[in-house]
């Protein structure tokens, strides 16, 4: 059964516990059972509220609010990352998520090594994998290198390999957390027409995102969130306004 | 843990493979010597502790130390399994704010590390046994397969247990050491099981799931016996019950466990 590749959500409910901030030391968790403290009860945060809405083949959604209005959170909850409290929340297609892609490095194996085990990690086989380092280690441009411990890279060594290991296996679902520019003058140039490819290979694409200009140019429908909860969802031009309007209010 | 999930463990077999080869690298330095520290290290500390308990208690030297040197490599192995299971989650915090693996298989990685530089540990004492004493091979050697493959599936559940808890409980990895450290003393690692014996604790040692652990090895490679059935028994219950607290954190814990990292 294959179905068109879609996003579903009704009524997504999703809170941080405060256990999971809170004193989490097992002295402090044994000190208090044995004191019969009563905890103060720390309100859960609630960081996603009754979000209700479709996506559906084709669309590129811009996910807009300002810090911590819940974009990233949602976009951990589609990548399956995040529990939900509440509802439903359906995903049909394979994820590919661009998030945090800089972390997740072994730094005692080369840079070859490390994007064999990215590719792993993101669900490709040995095999696969051998069809596109090639490719992969080209884009890099780190030349030798590519054969040192990467404990050894500079920032933007890191940077550049992270990108094209994380960009070089295609997805339905295309989720990006800003749209990534990477290392220097030359490399941003590849980076962009890289991603920009990705993007147009996708069937679907969610981007969370505080760059007006380029949301104007890569996505056909907004969702502006704020406090966790959908504000505006609808034409891009309309939501980039909204977002501002919003925006212009909290400051 | 339903079949669903063991079918997602097993999908994503060649990351967590990978990084145990790479975890492997790590430690022997990508050479072939480096190997050999398996070897050196539990076997250096053999040799302290041979000297000293043959002059107190003038046991023969050496079925002395080949009796410590196998308690060694077994204590490593449950040492290494609860202390870097219970950084596991930790240390793939990276990997798991990226892709939704089953989160069983981090613990699980620091489990075949562990294993494998068991085995490498245990292929020195089976040669040793060999050259020393060739009477021991016998048919119960073929149970050490059934030993290694217990010794895993008592260990993941193990690290799985101490990777829950260390996440959630920071401070948990120095109580564990205060813990093991203990527990090295009351188990019978390095004193025989006759030294708990003629001290009228021989409860530490009966009542004891490290000692019928370490029988696994030591009875047929040591002795040429076959565990006993009552041993087979211990471990196999040991097993299971960690199984059980290991599923019952993993099905509360495995989608919120990154809240928490």
């Amino acid at each position: 059964m294959t179905t068109s590749p879609s996003i579903m959500l009704r009524n997504v409910d999703l809170s941080y516990s405060s256990l999971a901030f809170r004193d989490n030391s097992l002295k402090g968790f044994v000190l208090k059972m044995l004191t019969r403290k009563h905890l103060k009860q720390v309100i859960d945060i609630h960081a996603l509220k009754e979000l209700t809405f479709n996506i559906k083949k084709g669309e590129r959604v811009a996910l807009l609010g300002h810090n911590g209005a819940g974009k990233t959170t949602l976009l951990k909850a589609i990548a399956g990352l995040y529990p939900i409290n509440n509802g439903i929340l359906q995903v049909h297609g394979e994820i590919r998520s661009l998030l945090e892609i800089s972390l997740g490095f072994e730094p005692e194996s080369t840079g070859r090594e490390n994007i064999l085990y990215r590719g792993l990690l993101l669900g490709q086989s040995p095999k696969q994998m051998q069809a596109i380092t090639e490719e992969v280690v080209s884009f890099t441009d780190i030349g030798e290198f590519i054969d040192y411990p990467v404990k050894t890279y500079s920032a933007g060594m890191l940077v550049r390999l992270a990108f094209a290991i994380s960009t070089a296996i295609p997805g339905d679902i295309l989720l990006l957390d800003e749209v990534i520019g990477a290392g220097d003058a030359s490399f941003m140039v590849k980076a962009q027409k890289r991603i920009t490819e990705l993007i147009a290979n996708a069937n679907i694409m969610v981007l969370a995102s505080h760059d007006f200009s380029s949301v104007r140019t890569l996505c056909n429908r907004a969702i502006v969130l704020d406090h966790g909860s959908i504000v505006f969802d609808g034409d891009v031009e309309e939501g980039i306004h909204y977002a501002q309007q919003l925006q212009g209010l909290d400051i | 843990m339903n079949r669903e999930y063991i079918k997602k463990i097993y999908g994503s077999r060649h990351f967590w493979w990978h990084l145990t080869l790479a975890d492997l690298r790590a430690k022997y330095q990508r050479t072939a010597l480096g190997m050999l520290w398996s070897i050196i290290q539990p076997l250096a500390m053999t040799l302290l502790l041979a000297f000293v308990l043959t002059s107190i208690f003038k046991q023969p030297v050496q079925n002395t130390i080949l009796y410590i040197y196998s308690g060694i490599i077994c204590w490593n192995l449950i040492v290494f399994a609860s202390i870097s299971g219970s950084m596991s989650f930790m240390n793939a915090a990276p990997y798991m704010k990226q892709f939704a693996h089953p989160i069983a298989i981090y613990p699980l990685r620091s489990v075949l590390v562990g294993l494998i530089d068991f085995g490498l540990a245990l292929i020195g004492l089976i040669c040793w046994v060999l050259i020393q004493q060739p009477g021991n091979v016998s048919l119960s050697w073929l149970s050490t397969p059934i030993a290694i493959l217990l010794l895993l599936l008592t260990a993941w559940p193990l690290a799985i247990i101490c990777a829950v808890s260390g996440t959630i409980f920071r401070d948990f990895s120095q109580l564990l050491t205060i813990l093991l450290q203990a527990l090295y003393f009351i188990s019978p690692v390095f004193f025989s099981t006759q030294v708990f014996i003629d001290g009228g604790i021989g409860f530490l040692v009966y009542y004891n799931p490290i000692y019928y652990l370490l029988e696994l090895i030591r009875a047929p490679i040591l002795y040429g016996e076959f565990p006993t059935l009552i041993n087979y028994g211990v471990i196999i219950l040991l097993m299971i019950s960690l199984w059980c607290i290991a599923v019952v954190l993993l099905s509360y814990f495995e989608k919120r466990i990154i809240l928490y990292l």
